[in-house]
């Protein structure tokens, strides 16, 4: 399928999906206002509208109910019909608005901009030029995509066939089911892959500038980092493309940043994160490990902030409910696959514990290489300087990264395949999954949030029912402030 | 001193500023010096497929340029869900293995039963369709009972 027919498709499948998101609370004009600026706000939208119909049409799936263009676009139409037809005046006739924090953007910012503009170019070239795709793509995530559905119903037959072996029949379906909702229910063509890979780069590039804004990043350094993410392997390694380990950043980033936002406000953004938090199973196996670290890191973030409780409830409730569902799913529903923890685990782990400090050097080779631009060094840096410094919020976020790399390395003793052989296929994509972790990292000890978790300042303008939150961290004193909407 | 209104506690010193801004300042001029030797090289090469994994795997998946639209041309000519028997030429081609995976990803609406190189060992079972690829980029498909 040529591209210029994949366009409308796309074009279609993201409207829907950004109409459901917007109609079920997300986005600029949700309670929290556009509290993390309206690019990011849309792109929070998408990923609930997305992760929302992906979920759904697995759903329609087991019910026999067939997906189609027209189901799919009925659902689009009634969700914008809603997002129009919906006056938000606030929560309980207040409304709580967004103050606009004059600053002028200084040469650094300005650069910052340059090169991120740049980098995000040259992805995208790239992208465009290189011949796509891994094994995996072809064997595994690309090949469900395109046979899932047999006369419009859900038919995972396919995956029981023994030519079809390798594809893991186990592995979690979120992300081929996404390529469908966003080529309509049809065919995806080798286009739709690249453009949705583009699209969700894109809308993590804003999810992840307003990351360090939020925990306490000045601008510049905002666009810096998202420059660095760029240029990381997570985007530069081609090898991603048609694979599900960006859309796995991209909604763990996704949930993190709602619930860092959903510290301070008090509307639904604290269960929304949970949500896409308990969307990472869907996507990855190890979604499941990640989105368990990515919620606690958010519980400790909210100690002593008040309401513990009802907060830690609202953000583990729906991600421990999506996540059980996807166990239940991928062992009621998925044919069962090959296991990597399948024959003796413990004489392997057993036999395994001498060689741990060839298995980390191993490890270290490729964490250590060139295109990495220093990464991993740095995030580690930052963990001993923030413990130093008793920085929490970059504390966390650095200590969540190395958490996941510890549970991937007890992976990689455990799993049956040569720790060698499993470290060289697999160290590159797992890693490049926790960059955007490890640049909110560096992004919150650069910034100035050691005073509170997240350096901001709380005002209460009196007698007019409005609350503002006024950010100090990494705006120069000169800035102003101005309160619109009053 | 500047407080922040919900903890007590003083806001930063201005020298973490400091610290901060000649931080970001670094990481820029690495970005920027990146970019730039990235950017030279695409302009020179067209494309670089030189990240770890691209030099690892994109070597295995990316033999045939043609292959998309060879599947294309195929997909065209067959019934809807019709099973299909692949014969590839004996020489030119990649192994049977790979070619059956390409074969299944790219004929989504198709069971492709087997892959061969040159010829059938036996008849080919009622229903398929036997599609022979030959060495020069045609497409000859024939069905059992029909007429050669």
């Amino acid at each position: 399928v040529s591209g210029s027919a994949d366009l409308p498709l796309l074009v279609g499948g993201v409207l829907v999906a950004l109409g459901v998101g917007l109609a079920i609370g997300a986005g600029p004009r949700g309670r929290e206002g556009a509290a993390a600026g309206p690019v990011a706000e849309l792109t929070l939208a998408f990923a609930l509208g997305a992760q929302a119909l992906v979920l759904g049409l697995l759903a329609l799936g087991l019910l026999g109910i067939p997906w189609t263009p027209g189901l799919l676009t009925g659902v689009g139409t009634a969700a914008w019909f809603i997002v129009i037809r919906r006056r938000r005046p606030g929560v309980g006739g207040v409304r709580t608005v967004r103050p606009v924090v004059e600053t002028r953007a200084g040469a650094l910012v300005w650069a910052g901009r340059i090169v991120l503009c740049g980098a995000l170019a040259l992805f995208l070239w790239k992208l465009a030029a290189a011949p796509l795709w891994s094994w995996d793509h072809y064997a595994m995530w690309g090949v469900k995509a395109r046979r899932m559905i047999t006369a419009g119903q859900l038919d995972l037959g396919f995956l029981a066939a023994r030519e079809f072996a390798g594809a893991r029949p186990d592995l979690p379906l979120g992300v081929p089911v996404l390529w469908r909702l966003l080529s309509l229910a049809t065919i995806p063509g080798l286009w739709t892959f690249e453009a949705t890979h583009a699209l969700l780069a894109c809308g993590l590039v804003a999810v992840v500038r307003a990351g360090v804004r939020r925990v306490g990043g000045a601008p510049a350094a905002a666009e810096t980092l998202a420059a660095l993410l760029v240029l990381s392997p997570l985007y530069w390694d081609t090898v991603g493309v048609g694979l599900a380990d960006l859309p796995l950043a991209f909604w763990a980033a996704c949930g993190l940043l709602l619930g860092l936002q959903s510290l301070e406000d008090t509307g639904g953004a604290a269960g929304r994160a949970g949500c896409l938090l308990g969307f990472l199973p869907w996507i990855k196996d190890e979604g499941l490990p990640l989105a368990a670290v990515l919620v606690l890191v958010l519980v400790l973030l909210g100690r002593g902030r008040g309401d513990t409780a009802r907060r830690t409830l609202s953000i583990a409730g729906p991600a421990l409910g999506l996540a059980g569902l996807a166990v239940a799913y991928g062992q009621w529903v998925l044919p069962s696959g090959y296991s990597f923890f399948g024959g003796d685990w413990r004489g392997r782990v057993v036999a395994r514990l001498p060689e741990l400090s060839g298995v980390l050097r191993h490890l270290g080779g490729i964490l250590l290489d060139p295109a990495w631009l220093g990464l991993w060094p740095l995030v580690l840096l930052t963990l001993v300087a923030a413990v130093a410094l008793r920085r929490r919020t970059p504390a966390l976020l650095a200590g969540a990264v190395c958490a996941q790399l510890a549970v991937y390395l007890g992976v990689i003793v455990v799993a049956f395949p040569p720790p060698g052989e499993h470290l060289d296929a697999s160290a590159v994509r797992f890693a490049s999954v926790l960059v955007p972790l490890g640049v909110l990292a560096i992004g919150a000890l650069l910034g100035s949030g050691g005073t509170s978790p997240l350096g901001r300042t709380r005002v209460t303008i009196p007698g007019r029912g409005c609350r503002e939150r006024r950010e100090t961290a990494g705006i120069e004193s000169t800035a102003s402030l101005q309160v619109s909407e009053l | 001193v500047r407080r922040d209104a919900a903890e007590g506690a003083p806001l930063p010193p201005p020298r973490r500023h400091d610290f901060a801004r000649l931080a970001t300042a670094l990481l820029l001029i690495l970005a920027a010096a990146v970019l730039l030797e990235r950017s030279g090289r695409l302009l020179v090469r067209g494309t670089t497929l030189d990240a770890q994994d691209e030099a690892r795997w994109l070597g295995w998946a990316w033999r045939r340029p043609d292959l998309a639209d060879l599947f294309t041309r195929i997909d065209r000519r067959l019934a809807p869900g019709e099973p299909v028997v692949l014969l590839v030429p004996v020489n030119g081609w990649p192994d049977e293995f790979w070619v059956a995976v390409m074969a299944r990803y790219h004929l989504a609406g198709h069971a492709v039963l087997e892959v061969r190189r040159g010829r059938l060992a036996g008849p080919a079972p009622p229903g398929t369709a036997v599609v022979r690829i030959l060495s020069d980029g045609r497409i000859r498909i024939r069905r059992p009972g029909e007429s050669r």
